[in-house]
């Protein structure tokens, strides 16, 4: 049945993202404010864009999600998301913005001067890395819509496509980044207001209940598996209280919400998944990109403090909101888990929270948040894309003195085409579990931009072919064991495949290129690169 | 002397504000500015302003594709001003501008060189652009305490001598060579190891208690469970402190780098 209070609220938040986008250039042209706007705003804006260009569905609902069901180990992709930002910081973030190029590819052949096989594998790189993360975003979207309008999957998919690709294509390009300012807002206050409002009116406002209660809960995960078959409650007419007590009866020294190995089994796996997280989170391609927008250099660094902030705070306070669904929400997600629905079990708790303690309108506010983060990160993915075939390739190869009309159009031309092949991808793996494919983008970003950028920015001695073994070993080994991974195979030729790539591809991608790079010569322009990366500017 | 003493004084020069960004409303209004500093024997002070955005390549390609119906192709304004005056004995000064926003920028010159009269071009934008984009000349207007005069539109035949200079002053479409001027420094006086020397230490301050988080959580499981106050367990407490910590990890790496810069 479709909720239309929700649904206005969803509504009324994207529309007003949108309008509030569109005029934010007519501000900044024609405000009188001088010092406010022109000054200082700069790097906000920035944060903000970075901000909601980076925290998708996956950041809204996934991540208090997976704590909801899994329990505290789950926090453990806030922390690396959060932790991408200081890699990001320290290594990368002035040297992207000093090269004073547009795209990673060009930034790598800045110093491998007209290296197209570099210049290319990087490109298909972003095309992949971004594609595979545009899918489940449009299947998130579809989810959505299908539980707020009752909609059939494969017409939310290709309505909630549509929209984005249009938005993005015909519109001109307009505002996408203003929208990713405004989303970040709205997508920041919307979780803030679903943590005060739980703690406010369950929990007396003390974040020690929260603890307290999760620690009384066996993970639904875990319960709806580990459970006798037939003994079930009705689930839909027992209080919270009561369902968590009684699984915990029945599986006395079960792990509770607040114990940790539970997603990640050994250190291996943990191990594997903090360094997907936090080295992938630094080689995402559409994450790269924004470092090339600021003004200043050191606007580079600013910026990233306050994603620093921004996301650190919004990540802590998704990690409470994870525990307290947890426990508030425990009949109707062991309801889910047993009746085989446990990405809906995952996927809604945040709003189902929302619905709980703000009703129909917070219910709306948690969806309407999750669109925003769709909204932004897929126009973010897609404007990637865009950008990335456009100047590495089209105007690169075959048609270097193409006017801006014609790259526009070349442009929104990829846009939609990407968009096309994400949400025909999306429709076909419906209600399948496409975690692998989020995976796949971090392990390749973990293993192709992240140790191919640090090593052109920092080893005077790297080499053209070393970058190249290091982009082709990053793909290959990120790519079979993300395979691997997805056909359920505990090993491959001996080697224990983990719940990420990156802890066996960053490294091999790294010795890959450093070891080719001392057997070859081609250092590329690395005087006039390094000089640019980490010289003084002279003059902007 | 003050601004205000200064704009009061008879015998100071006559000056005229001109915004240009070279677009062919600025052209026309280009020509207006020297037609009246030729009357009024006034100086002209030209300024551009850049606008500050935020935005991807693709994003400002694709906004200058659709200003381009308004503005036709953009020239270098106070360069066409300057060439314009030299042909009509009137002094043009290049009055340099940050990117900023439009409006306030101008109104910010106009009160540093206190102005007799600030003229500006209408791109004669209307429809969803005008809505969404709005009008600098009308903002200008509204807002200045100085004369203003507004062009609308141009025409060719009128600009005539005009046109012909800022077509030879057509600027590169896009300047995708964004490449900051620097010096060439041989890579062994960068001082690269110890640049990465500090930013390791600093990732780090950050690494080490986050993989530390991950050996605690799977040798030591019983000691993470410890229940240190409340619900607060030492796993809870390591997460929640690893956040604030690498917040500050990033700001003690921003100042030690600032100073370095």
């Amino acid at each position: 049945m479709t909720n239309y209070v929700a649904l206005s609220i969803v509504v009324a938040l994207v529309a007003v993202s949108l309008i509030v986008a569109i005029y934010s250039r007519r501000w900044s042209r024609t405000t009188t404010e001088f010092y406010v706007a022109g000054r200082k705003i700069s790097w906000v804006q920035n944060s903000l864009a970075l901000t909601g260009d980076y925290l998708s569905a996956a950041s809204f609902l996934g991540v208090a999600g997976a704590i909801a069901v899994v329990g505290i180990d789950r926090a453990w992709d806030g922390i690396g998301y959060f932790g991408g930002y200081i890699v990001l910081l320290v290594l990368l973030a002035v040297p992207l913005r000093k090269i004073g190029k547009f795209t990673a590819p060009e930034a790598l052949t800045t110093r491998f001067t007209g290296n197209r096989s570099i210049r290319f594998s990087a490109m298909f790189s972003v095309i992949l890395i971004s594609t595979f993360y545009i899918i489940p975003q449009f299947i998130g979207a579809g989810a959505l819509l299908q539980l707020l309008l009752g909609w059939d999957y494969l017409f939310s998919v290709l309505v909630v496509g549509v929209i984005v690709i249009s938005y993005v294509a015909i519109g001109g390009m307009r505002a996408t980044t203003y929208n990713q300012i405004i989303q970040g807002v709205i997508l920041w206050m919307a979780m803030a207001l679903i943590l005060i409002l739980t703690v406010t009116q369950f929990y007396g406002g003390s974040f020690s209940a929260i603890l307290e209660n999760a620690e009384l809960a066996v993970p639904p995960l875990l319960a709806s598996a580990e459970l006798p078959a037939g003994d079930v409650l009705p689930w839909s007419e027992v209080t919270a209280g009561y369902a968590v007590q009684h699984v915990s009866e029945k599986l006395t020294g079960s792990p509770t919400g607040l114990t940790p190995g539970v997603f990640a089994t050994g250190w291996m796996n943990t191990m594997a998944l903090a360094v997907g997280l936090v080295f992938g989170t630094a080689g995402l391609p559409h994450v790269l990109i924004r470092y090339f927008t600021v003004e200043k250099p050191k606007d580079a660094r600013t910026s990233t403090l306050g994603v620093l902030f921004l996301v650190g705070t919004f990540y802590m306070m998704a990690t409470f909101v994870g525990l307290a669904a947890m426990y508030l929400l425990y009949p109707d997600l062991m309801g889910h888990f047993l009746a085989g629905e446990a990405s809906i079990a995952q996927n809604m708790a945040v709003p189902l929270l929302g619905q709980m303690v703000g009703g129909n309108i917070m219910l709306g506010v948690a969806i309407g948040g999750a669109f925003c983060a769709i909204l932004s990160t897929v126009a973010g993915l897609l404007i990637t894309i865009g950008t990335s075939v456009t100047h590495d390739f089209y105007k690169e190869v075959i048609n270097p003195h193409a006017d801006e009309r014609r790259q526009v159009m070349v442009a929104k031309l990829s846009i939609v085409a990407a968009g096309v092949i994400a949400v025909v991808f999306a429709i076909g793996l419906a209600d399948q579990n496409v975690s692998y494919l989020v995976t796949l983008a971090f392990g390749i970003a973990a293993s192709v931009f992240f140790p191919v950028l640090f090593l052109s920015v920092w080893w005077a001695r790297y080499t053209s072919q070393g970058a190249l073994a290091t982009i082709l070993t990053g793909i290959f080994l990120s790519g079979i064991f993300v395979i691997a991974r997805l056909y359920g195979m505990d090993d491959l030729m001996g080697i224990p495949v983990l719940v990420n790539p990156a802890l066996y591809s960053l490294p091999a991608a790294l010795i890959a290129g450093t070891v080719v790079s001392l057997f070859t010569e081609d250092v590329g322009d690395v005087e006039n690169f390094m000089s640019l990366a980490h010289g003084p500017e002279l003059e902007q | 002397m003050t601004n205000e003493q200064d704009a009061d004084n008879p015998l100071r020069e006559r000056r005229i504000l001109l915004a240009s960004d070279g677009s062919m409303p600025a052209i026309a209004a280009t020509k207006k500015a020297i037609d009246l500093a030729v009357l009024m024997d006034a100086v002209v002070y030209v300024t551009t302003v850049p606008e500050r955005t935020p935005l991807t390549i693709l994003e400002q390609m694709g906004e200058q594709v659709e200003d381009s119906r308004y503005t036709g192709q953009l020239a270098d304004g106070p360069e066409v001003a300057r060439e314009y005056g030299l042909l009509h004995d009137v002094e043009v000064r290049e009055l340099p501008m940050g990117p900023g926003p439009i409006v306030g920028s101008i109104l910010k010159a106009a009160n540093d060189i206190q102005p007799d009269m600030i003229v500006l071009g209408n791109s004669g934008r209307g429809g969803w652009e005008r809505l969404t984009l709005g009008s600098v000349a009308e903002g200008v207007m509204r807002h200045s305490p100085y004369p203003v005069t507004m062009t609308k539109g141009w025409d060719k035949d009128e600009l005539g001598d005009l046109l012909a200079i800022a077509k030879g002053l057509i600027k590169p479409s896009m300047d995708f060579t964004r490449e900051a001027k620097v010096s060439r420094i041989p890579v062994s006086e960068l001082n690269l190891g110890r640049r990465l020397t500090v930013s390791f230490l600093a990732l780090l301050t950050f690494l080490i208690p986050y993989f530390g988080l991950g050996i605690l959580n799977t040798f030591y499981p019983e000691t993470a469970m410890t229940i240190v106050f409340g619900g607060f367990t030492i796993a809870i407490l390591w997460i929640m402190a690893l956040f604030p910590l690498g917040i500050l990890t990033g700001l003690g790496f921003h100042r030690i780098a600032s100073a370095y810069d």
